[in-house]
């Protein structure tokens, strides 16, 4: 229990942190957050009088000290390129982000821990060193050059897939999806809208792969490496000498033993991931965050930026924590450290 | 007395791609008796625990094995026979208890698979009675605990609990004790004996450490770079070891009545396992070395003493 | 003696804990002088503190308090560059060669570092190194290798050329072998040798191997727990071990057979490890602890460790007689407080050990209860209860007489003669090896003993008399021997650990002697007496036959000679023996040392448990009454 209570107090301190540097980073950038604001036409005296009434004339920590309150109230302040308030952008397209995250997250650990195994499995042979060259290439690509390549030949070429978008314009009149969660194809599926569940997947599919490929690559160099590590420990050797089944042997006894940095490894790499959105995003057109993130950075958007930077922060702190919660879960060592 | 294991003329060689590499074992000729222990001792890398994993049937498959390994009425025995006998007439206990049990499962857990592929039917009792019978006093408290929680004599303990599980005819103790402080591994020797006493298993005793060898063994079998050098009782090789290796490792112990800066110290290093060796191994290390010596030395007997040794010969 | 080169001065080293104010003293004040040219060993386990105290002495670490000075000077306090001059005298030489030598250094350069740092020219170093290669063995073709292209022994030359690179006076030997095979180290420790010689230098030589140091070092200090337990000339640690740890690693490393003798494990030294460990070897029973222990308050009394006892011509402070009658624990508790608490040999709280024939104690604290209870008339004979038993002594011999031993029987109670009837006992009780195939089991034993005269006439020391006693009360509880203890003493009393008893092949408890328990346990056991048969303000044991025991056994009964050479008036009464002397102690009493001694005056209870090397003599039991008496006249 103290160690949950440590890790919460540790990551609050992380997030405060975060937030208070992207703060004052985006205060010291030479560009006035108040001339973004009214525009280029604005008057000196304009200006002057925007800094006051958004507390730019204040002291630094006294701003932040503000900022905080008020993000804590659901205040984020308000987007200077869409006027809009930050939390409702950022509400408005997360959910399209986190499915695109969740489709390739899935598909990363899924094939990538069972590509890696399977690979542990038959080392040395013609499939593990297949598996091993499409690893590499998944973690040495970009993720913005993979993206154009598979739109040039799936969307381009072939025309298997779309090249953008989250789903087809027409889909909007024809199978209009009821809001009911805010995720696009979760409500369509619970809301039964089959048409648009499918040509949601259809639309996800090249996206997904794009930005899973380099967690795929990762996962998969990771659970080989861990499993053949693990098998040649003194404990499996023992497991043999005692005649336990090979399938016990192998799945049981030492996937258990190297499911523990794999999960880590699947943390940091979503964390990762978040990122990844951004050209992701960028390259197919995704109304998420990720886009916003970037027109953001571009227009120097400061409480964008904040915001953004905030939620990204709490997302890897969150997935941090739950990391260390099925570690120890996992591994009764964790408890002693 | 019935012999329990007879390994004659067991070479095992390592081949990458159909190219032998090396040949780290290089003729085992070794006899257990039923309820006698048989002491393997040699330095690092001279093939003392390639020979247990050979017994074991557990070398990897780029090992190829020639010669025969006897178990009990099995005869030779095959890789296929050996999955009933391993782990069950044939038992073993390993250096480092700390890595020897999984770091994940509870001793409770590990002990309860190797028990169930036993089939032995009330394992919780079956399994406190053991621990028990290993001195571990509180058998719950230990079946509970993971491995970082136990020490590592306690940890041996429930090692070798494990491997009586089965009631084997045959354990194979590699180094059980060069992990522990002396005297707690002091303490285990006592204890294997005083459980093969009661149960009367054969032990195959593997150590680099004379001593606790001779403490342990009724036949010693000296082994340098994968050949048998010298066998007999332990007492006799004790007292007249006849293989100038024999000499010269007992030589080399020190103790406080040899006078300082006089041990034996046998010139060189122990030949690398990749080193390709032709006629007697020992040869270039030896004060006794003649042309002989480039040809294979035969076994001769002395006494109740095997050597295979050209000065012993001639 | 030469001139003193390093003097450690009350050394301590505290590590911080977790979750503790105290911390953990890895090296308790420990001082010790270094002289020019001698070989200091220091041997002990892992966790004893000699690293630590190794590394506080060469100023690798800081030492919590105490320190060194190397030629007079003092390591600490010193500006850095007078520091490094100093340290230029100390050459370090540690266990794993191959990670003390930089990977991407070669040879050359590993010997040549430390001389670059002192300033030297490199046409000097070149020499330097030179020379120290030929010194330590190495040929010069080897200069240009790196650590991964030498062999153990070779990098540990290195080790040791870089050591005595900058001509240092004192060098620090970390188990400069451990990871070396034995052909090599002997080469190691030759060259070791020989360089002292030659160079002058002094050694500090810490290693867990005790064939080790007794072989290269002058004066050996053993370490135990951060305190160095005995210091000494190499030839007076391992000729006349004072103390047990001392002894047990000396008979560890003595390749003393571990073959494990159903007939000799009583004696020394394997009894060292079978009275802790009867259960791995024969069969027991569990004597179950209480749900509710009787907590012991612990105050622990220094003073008691400066006492110091006069007996058999010599003069003793209290851990000296510890170690002297081969001590495994003690505690002793005064007024119902923990005042003194020590473990030997490997023991801890939680150990069990033999009682051997402080078991009989126990026995006749049941049978008071049973007695009250009406379970059973002790005046009664034995054959009442057990009609198997008529025919043999125990037809006519009452209960009482055989708790009190006073039933005359042929029985020759000599633990040193395989014939006599204590050697046929054992044999019974599965104790020793019953190659004859008769008396399989203790009741057809007891079946064939037969009467020597008039019962309650004389006392007549007979452990048989005990274990038909066991046998009866189950008999007549048709309830085992070790459910009785655990329901009307053990738990009772608060017992904190479960104890056992050892059974024969058809179940029975061996009374006389069976039982093991923690060292705790039995000092419970002692205040259950000390306090008139109460605890946990309940009366456990009825008080009068506590008081009649304390009163000791009727003048009319006819001592026996060896019960009068050792105790001068004293008897045997229930079970126990009481004393004559002035505070009229009682006491239950093993083999091999162990001991319940129960002090009504000073209300002490002390419980101790040896192993010593034979069953009994005069010169032990009288080291043990000086003992005790002298704990409770503090």
């Amino acid at each position: 229990m103290r160690i949950l209570w440590n890790r919460l107090s540790s990551a609050l301190l992380v997030l405060c942190a975060a937030s208070f540097i992207t703060f004052t980073l985006a205060r010291v950038i030479p560009s006035d957050p108040a001339l973004a604001y009214i525009g280029p036409k604005a008057t000196a005296a304009d200006s002057a009088k925007l800094r006051i009434t958004l507390g730019l004339d204040q002291p630094i920590p006294v701003q932040y000290f503000k900022y905080v309150w008020q993000t804590l109230h659901g205040n984020w302040g308000y987007s200077l390129s869409t006027k809009q308030p930050v939390l409702q952008e950022i509400i408005n397209r997360l959910p399209a982000t986190l499915e695109l995250i969740f489709f390739a997250m899935s598909f990363a650990v899924i094939f990538g821990v069972a590509m890696g195994v399977y690979a542990a499995k038959y080392r040395g042979r013609l499939q593990d060193s297949v598996i091993r060259i499409v690893a590499i290439a998944g973690v040495s690509m970009p993720a913005f050059w993979l993206g154009l390549l598979l739109q040039m030949l799936f969307a381009g070429r072939l025309t298997w897939f779309p090249a953008t978008g989250q789903f087809d314009i027409d889909l909007k009149y024809d199978n209009p999806i009821s809001k009911v969660t805010g995720f696009p194809i979760f409500d369509s599926i619970i809301t039964g809208n089959f048409a648009a569940t499918v040509n949601g997947l259809h639309h996800m599919v090249l996206p997904a792969l794009t930005l899973s490929a380099y967690s795929f690559g990762l996962l998969s160099r990771m659970a080989r490496a861990n499993l053949l590590e693990v098998m040649s420990q003194d404990y499996i050797k023992v497991a043999r000498a005692y005649g336990l089944s090979e399938r016990l042997v192998f799945f049981k006894l030492a996937l258990r033993n190297a499911l523990p940095p794999i999960i880590t490894v699947t943390g940091l790499s979503t964390a990762y991931l978040i990122t990844g959105t951004f050209f992701v995003e960028q390259v197919y057109n995704w109304p998420g965050i990720g886009s916003f993130a970037v027109n953001s950075l571009l227009s120097i958007d400061y409480p964008a930026i904040m915001g953004i930077t905030l939620l990204a922060a709490v997302g890897y702190l969150v997935i941090n924590f739950i990391v260390d919660l099925i570690h120890a879960k996992l591994d009764p060592r964790v408890w002693m450290r | 007395m019935s012999t329990v294991l007879k390994i004659s003329h067991l070479e095992v060689d390592f081949e990458i791609n159909g190219v032998i590499t090396n040949t780290p074992l290089r003729g085992i000729n070794l006899e257990i008796k039923a309820g006698k222990t048989l002491g393997i001792v040699g330095e690092t890398g001279c093939g003392k625990t390639l020979t247990a994993t050979a017994i074991m049937g557990l070398l990897p498959s780029s090992a190829i094995q020639r010669g025969e390994i006897e178990f009990g009425n099995h005869g030779d025995i095959t890789k296929a026979d050996m999955a009933d006998i391993r782990g069950s007439e044939i038992t073993m206990i390993f250096q480092n208890p700390q890595s020897a049990f999984n770091p994940i499962f509870s001793i409770g857990a590990q002990l309860t698979m190797v028990a169930q592929r036993r089939g032995i039917s009330d394992i919780p009792a079956t399994l406190t009675a053991r621990l028990e019978s290993v001195g571990l006093r509180d058998p719950k408290r230990v079946l509970e605990s993971y491995p970082h929680e136990l020490s590592g004599g306690m940890l041996q303990r429930a090692m070798i609990a494990m491997a009586l599980l089965s009631s084997p005819t045959l354990l194979i103790a590699d180094e059980p004790t060069t992990a522990l402080d002396a005297t707690i591994g002091d303490h285990v020797l006592t204890l294997i004996a005083a459980l093969q006493k009661r149960e009367g298993f054969a032990m195959l005793f593997i150590s680099h450490d004379v001593t606790a060898v001779a403490k342990t063994s009724d036949e010693i079998a000296v082994i340098y770079a994968g050949r048998v050098v010298e066998t007999g009782p332990t007492s006799e090789v004790m007292k007249s070891p006849q293989h100038p290796y024999t000499q010269g490792l007992l030589g080399a112990i020190p103790s406080a009545e040899k006078a300082r800066g006089t041990l034996v110290a046998i010139p060189g290093n122990v030949p690398s396992v990749l080193t390709n060796i032709k006629g007697c191994a020992f040869a270039d290390r030896c004060s006794l070395q003649m042309d002989k010596c480039a040809q294979e030395p035969p076994t001769v007997q002395i006494g109740k003493q095997s050597v295979a040794c050209w000065a012993v010969n001639s | 003696m030469s001139e003193v080169v390093m003097q450690i001065s009350q050394v301590t080293k505290v590590f911080p804990l977790r979750d503790s104010k105290v911390g953990f003293k890895a090296v308790d004040s420990i001082s010790i002088d270094l002289h020019k040219g001698e070989v200091l060993g220091v041997v002990g386990e892992s966790g004893s503190g000699k690293s630590t105290l190794a590394r506080c002495a060469f100023g690798i670490t800081e030492p919590t308090s105490g320190g060194t000075t190397i030629l007079g000077e003092s390591l600490v306090g010193k500006s850095r560059k007078a520091t490094r001059e100093l340290r230029a005298n100390l050459g370090f030489v540690f266990q794993d060669p191959a990670g003390s030598i930089n990977p991407r250094m070669s040879v050359y350069d590993a010997i040549a570092e430390p001389l670059m740092l002192a300033g030297m020219d490199s046409a000097s170093i070149d020499t330097r190194v030179n020379f120290l290669m030929d010194r330590v063995g190495l040929a010069s073709s080897q200069l240009s290798r790196k650590s991964h292209e030498l062999s153990g022994g070779q990098c540990q030359r290195v080790a040791i050329a870089r050591a005595l690179a900058t001509n240092p006076k004192i060098v620090l030997l970390d188990e400069p072998t451990s990871s070396l095979d034995l052909s090599v180290q002997a080469q190691i420790l030759n060259l070791l040798e020989e360089l002292r010689r030659d160079f002058d230098l002094t050694y500090f030589l810490i290693s867990h191997n005790l064939d080790v140091v007794s072989h290269l070092s002058d004066r050996v200090a053993v370490m135990k727990d951060g305190v160095f337990v005995e210091v000494g000339t190499t030839r007076q640690v391992i000729d006349t071990p004072k103390h047990p740890f001392t002894r047990e690693l000396i008979r560890v490393y003595s390749g003393a057979s571990c073959e494990f003798d159903l007939d000799t494990w009583q004696d020394g030294p394997l009894n060292r490890w079978a009275f802790q460990n009867v259960s791995t070897f024969l069969p027991t029973k569990v004597i179950a602890a209480s749900p509710e222990p009787l907590s012991l308050d612990i105050e622990l009394d220094a003073n008691l460790d400066a006492i110091t006892i006069d007996v058999a011509d010599s003069t003793y402070t209290l851990p000296e007689l510890l170690a002297d009658v081969d001590t495994d624990s003690i505690v002793v508790v005064r007024k119902g407080v923990l005042v003194y608490e020590k473990y030997f040999n490997g023991m801890t709280p939680d150990s069990v050990h033999l009682l051997q024939s402080v078991s009989k104690s126990i026995l006749g604290a049941l049978y008071a209860v049973m007695a009250e209870r009406g379970v059973i008339d002790i005046d009664k004979p034995i054959a009442f209860y057990l009609p198997e038993l008529v025919g043999s002594v125990y037809e006519a011999a009452t209960i009482a007489q055989a708790l009190d031993m006073t039933v005359a029987i042929n029985f020759s109670e000599d633990y040193s003669d395989p014939q006599s009837e204590m050697a046929r006992l054992d044999r019974a009780a599965g104790w020793r090896t019953n190659t004859t195939g008769h008396d399989l089991g203790l009741r057809s034993f007891l079946r064939t003993m037969t009467a020597s005269g008039e019962h309650g006439k004389a006392y007549q020391y007979c452990s048989a008399n005990t274990d038909v006693l066991a046998w009866l009360i189950s008999e007549v509880t048709q309830t085992p021997y070790q459910d009785l203890l655990t329901r009307y003493i053990w738990q009772p009393m608060g017992a904190h650990d479960d104890a056992s008893v050892i059974v024969d092949r058809e179940g029975l408890s061996v009374g006389n002697g069976g039982i093991s328990c923690t060292t705790r346990d039995l000092a419970r056991f002692g205040l259950l007496i000390v306090n008139g048969g109460r605890a946990n303000g309940e009366q456990v044991i009825p008080a009068a036959w506590v008081n009649a025991t304390f009163a000791g056994a009727s003048a009319d009964v006819e001592s026996a000679d060896y019960l009068q050479a050792l105790h001068p008036g004293g008897s045997y009464k229930n079970k126990w023996w009481i004393t004559a002397g002035a505070s009229r102690e009682i006491f239950g009493v093993g083999i091999y040392g162990q001991y319940v001694w129960v002090d009504p005056t000073s209300e002490t209870v002390i419980a101790k448990f040896s192993s010593l090397p034979i069953p009994v003599d005069g010169v032990h039991s009288r080291k043990h009454m000086a003992l005790f008496r002298a704990i409770c006249a503090q």
